[in-house]
């Protein structure tokens, strides 16, 4: 008997060593959701973007569900205060019959506004639900199946991402940008999937080499299962947050094309759209201006800023980390770090192309 | 390698063949090239529609017109064989070709300078908000980063153009401030510069007094002489922006007490001085493009030589070093030369009939017809603006790549190895972290060169550039197919190349790659 073995038994009970039993375990999800909560500026962002959803929604109501505000964005009535000046006081607060003012045709401005909010969420969700879906089958099938459904998935993804985003939406506005903002959104999904794809891939590739996966496959599992309820949830942070990103920028490609009159087309309206239809009308009516471009900085802001605490919840190594400091970090994680940046530096490099915050405003 | 790159070289053609016909048969669905006749009540429209068809061979079907443009589009990128370089004609019959050159000729103008002012302050920003990791700074910047990301260019476009052009332009009508535009330069100079530099509270107290000061005095000198009417650095004003430029760079790469590196900065600074009047003769005399190119060349050669001359134990540092100063004085110079074509320059007269030095739309004036360095500063000035709007966008991006990959190099072990055996931050953070963070931006700064020309589609609407951007967005209002996919083509061949450069690049400067 060797007297080594006998004085540190294995701690495989757990309930051995104090400090495991006096902290409560928290699963991944529970990490991932306290860590995001400690991030006051994207908590904010979620209320901000809640409340303009929700201002956006109400005020003019959803199909035949009636609104609280009382004109329509296409309903002209005659002119009031002075040429359709804003009639918003801030101090008493008051809003008066024409809060944001009145386009030139007499159309309450608060209303076509609030429409425009409306379109752009709609177009934001529908685009980022598309490219989402897309992106994540695309990537998902490449990553795990490789050889030759890699590099045809992958060769159909190049050839997307060869076009610039904004270049194939114009395009596609052209063509569809007078069938409403639905089918405009739905085409626009079609291009914006490539980045995710490319860092769903770059995931799978990775994990499915690991345990989990032999366990898996060992038990029986069939491939639909192994990648769906096995792999999947274990790539789902890179998913999040790079469609966060993709919406960002698909809110501001949606006003690109609108301002460049290949988006939305009147009697509907989009926020780009009344930003390009007054830009010139500044000098004489300022707050035709300001209105749609302060809501669509906020609605960006927001979700960018959202993006930004989710990658830090999901991903933590980066952040909070001071150089000064390294000292009580240890090595390994350094190195794990290191290995997977060059295995995939071209792919993750490349991934900014949709996914990154900016895109396609140039 | 040799097989990589060709494997590389092949499968680009593909992708470019490929996405060249998903395009064509996305335009084939989607436009409409008769749609304008088909609306007009011109008496002579059935003649202009056949003779419209039979221009853009409308009859055969779109994927016979395809080859027949792809016939004359594939030796455009690939000068082989004995067809010309052909990309058809526009709807109203003009060449295509000759509107791509005009229209790159614009685009790359207004691009290049914008670029470069991204890069230069872009990788600053970042390095310095790296560097301050968590501080007052790093929040501005990451704030002001993310609402640049947010901000729809077109919407920043005309604010700059009613609040930088218009009070920019009244300026030159009647040149002076009101007290708080000298407010406003101390308290935003001021904070910027206490924030950069950091320190405790009585340092940063001094720094933004000093920093305030120093630029609202500079500021309400130039006004009252009246500077800004006739500008110009002068001989007093080249040998003081030597003195900084040679002492600052100094100490940025070498700290103040390398011999070498005193001698360098000193005799490139000296050297650049002596120049200054020598240069004037032949840029009064023969100004051209080539004669700017050539110096700059010199001014380098110059400052290497100097570095090496200067002996030691650091000759490529002191080259480096010679070549940094050389090149900014030189750049200094330059500036003076067009500073003083500015006093003529508002003296014309389509730039008095416009309502102020600063135009807001257009990439020239018309009928200018002045000497080099007005037709340059002309050129400068038009741009002014778009570039400003272009920089603000890019800084954005490129600050936040540079801070990231700044921290992660300042993360590594051999970042603490150098700290341990006692080497000064500065040689920390100059010579070795700052080269390796620059290597994932190499990747970036290449895929955007190669976006770039495809032109600033939205700038170019704003401020009526003709440039690709321009070229594209008009034709497809029009629904001219020829012109669009053009566009199309330049921007996909350069999106291909550069993409390919920056993975060869990638593999050049970063050894880990390479062993994979």
């Amino acid at each position: 008997m060797n007297p080594d073995v006998t004085v540190t038994p294995p701690p495989e009970g757990g309930h051995d060593v104090p400090e495991t039993k006096q902290e409560q375990g928290k699963s991944q999800g529970q990490l991932i959701r306290r860590r995001f909560m400690a991030n006051k500026l994207a908590l904010v962002s979620i209320v901000v973007l809640g409340l303009v959803a929700l201002l956006g929604i109400t005020s003019l109501g959803v199909g035949p569900i009636p609104g609280w505000w009382k004109w329509g964005y296409a309903e002209a009535p005659p002119l009031q205060n002075g040429g359709g000046r804003p009639t918003l006081e801030l101090w008493p607060f008051s809003l008066g019959d024409h809060p944001f003012g009145q386009h030139r045709t007499g159309k309450d401005y608060f209303a076509m506004v609030m429409r425009g909010i409306q379109n752009s969420f709609l177009a934001v969700f529908i685009m980022g639900a598309i490219a989402t879906v897309l992106g994540s089958v695309v990537g998902a099938l490449a990553g795990y199946y490789r050889g030759w459904v890699d590099a045809i998935l992958m060769r159909m993804t190049d050839l997307v991402i060869v076009v610039p985003v904004l270049v194939l939406g114009a395009v596609i506005g052209r063509g569809f940008g007078a069938n409403g903002v639905v089918i405009l959104s739905i085409f626009l999904g079609l291009v914006l999937w490539t980045g995710l794809a490319r860092l769903v891939r770059a995931e799978f590739l990775s994990l499915r080499e690991r345990e989990f996966v032999d366990a898996a496959r060992v038990a029986g599992a069939s491939d639909a299962r192994i990648i769906f309820k096995h792999i999947f949830p274990n790539a789902i942070g890179v998913v999040i947050v790079t469609s966060t990103l993709v919406m960002a920028s698909a809110i501001l490609l949606e006003a690109a094309l609108s301002f460049l009159n290949l988006g939305v087309k009147p009697p509907d309206v989009s926020l780009g759209y009344l930003i390009s239809e007054n830009s010139a009308a500044f000098k004489n009516r300022p707050y035709l201006f300001w209105w749609p471009g302060l809501f669509i900085i906020l609605i960006a802001l927001s979700i960018n800023f959202i993006g930004d605490g989710l990658r830090d919840a999901f991903d933590p190594r980066q952040t909070r980390f001071n150089a000064r400091k390294t000292v009580d970090r240890d090595a390994p994680v350094a190195a794990v770090d290191l290995d997977t940046k060059s295995t995939d530096a071209s792919g993750a490099a490349d991934g900014r192309g949709t996914g990154g915050p900016g895109e396609g405003r140039s | 390698m040799a097989a990589f790159v060709f494997r590389r070289l092949l499968a680009s053609v593909l992708i470019l063949l490929g996405a060249s016909f998903l395009v064509y048969m996305m335009m084939a669905f989607t436009l409409d090239p008769l749609r304008d006749l088909r609306e007009s009540r011109s008496a002579t429209r059935d003649i202009q529609m056949a003779d419209r068809i039979a221009r853009l061979d409308l009859n055969s079907p779109w994927i016979v017109r395809y080859f027949d443009w792809l016939r004359g589009a594939a030796s455009c990128v690939a000068p082989i064989g004995p067809l010309e370089c052909d990309l058809g004609l526009n709807r109203s019959g003009q060449s295509v070709n000759s509107l791509l050159a005009g229209a790159l000729g614009s685009t790359l103008r207004l691009v290049t300078v914008s670029t470069v002012a991204a890069w230069v302050v872009g990788i600053t920003v970042g390095i310095v908000s790296a560097l301050r990791q968590n501080s007052g700074f790093d929040y501005g910047v990451t704030f002001t980063a993310f609402l640049f990301f947010s901000l729809p260019s077109f919407w920043v476009a005309v604010l700059m153009k009613e609040f930088v052009a218009l009070p920019v332009n009244a300026f030159f009508e009647d040149p002076s401030l009101p007290w708080w535009a000298y407010v406003l330069v101390f308290v935003v100079f001021g904070t910027i510069m206490q924030s950069a530099l950091a320190g405790d509270r009585r340092r940063r107290l001094i720094v933004f007094a000093g920093a305030g000061a120093v630029a609202t005095g500079l500021l309400a000198l130039l006004v009252t002489t009246q500077w800004f009417l006739d500008p110009g650095f002068g001989y007093v004003g080249v040998v003081l922006m030597a003195a900084v430029i040679g002492g600052l760079t100094m100490v940025v790469l070498a700290g103040t007490k390398h011999r070498g590196a005193q001698i360098t900065a000193g005799v490139t600074a000296v050297l650049g001085v002596v120049s200054y009047p020598l240069v004037q003769i032949p840029f009064n005399n023969a100004p051209s493009i080539g004669l700017i190119l050539g110096l700059a060349v010199a001014a380098i050669a110059v400052g290497m030589a100097v570095g090496w001359l200067a002996g030691g134990y650091d000759r490529g540092m002191q080259m480096r070093l010679g070549a940094i100063i050389a090149f900014l004085i030189g750049a200094v110079i330059l500036l003076d030369r067009f500073m003083q074509a500015w006093a003529p320059y508002l003296n014309y007269t389509p730039v008095q009939a416009r309502s102020g030095p600063v135009p807001t739309v257009g990439s020239s004036t018309p009928l200018l017809d002045g000497s080099f360095w007005v037709e340059g500063l002309d050129l400068g000035v038009s741009l002014l603006l778009p570039t400003f709007a272009l920089v603000l966008v890019s800084i954005a991006t490129y600050s936040r790549y540079t801070r990231a990959g700044m921290i992660d190099v300042l993360g590594q072990d051999y970042i603490r190895t150098a700290r341990a055996k006692g080497l000064p931050e500065r040689v920390v953070v100059v010579r070795h972290a700052f080269r390796n963070s620059l290597i994932p931006l190499a990747t970036i700064v290449a895929t955007d060169i190669g976006a770039l020309l495809g032109g600033a589609v939205i700038t170019e609407k704003v401020f009526s550039i003709p440039g690709m951007g321009a070229l594209f967005t008009d034709s497809l209002l029009r629904d001219d197919p020829n012109p669009v996919m053009a566009f199309f083509l330049v921007v996909a061949a350069f999106a291909i190349l550069f993409n390919f450069i920056a993975d060869m690049s990638y593999a050049v400067l970063d050894p880990r790659v390479r062993s994979h």
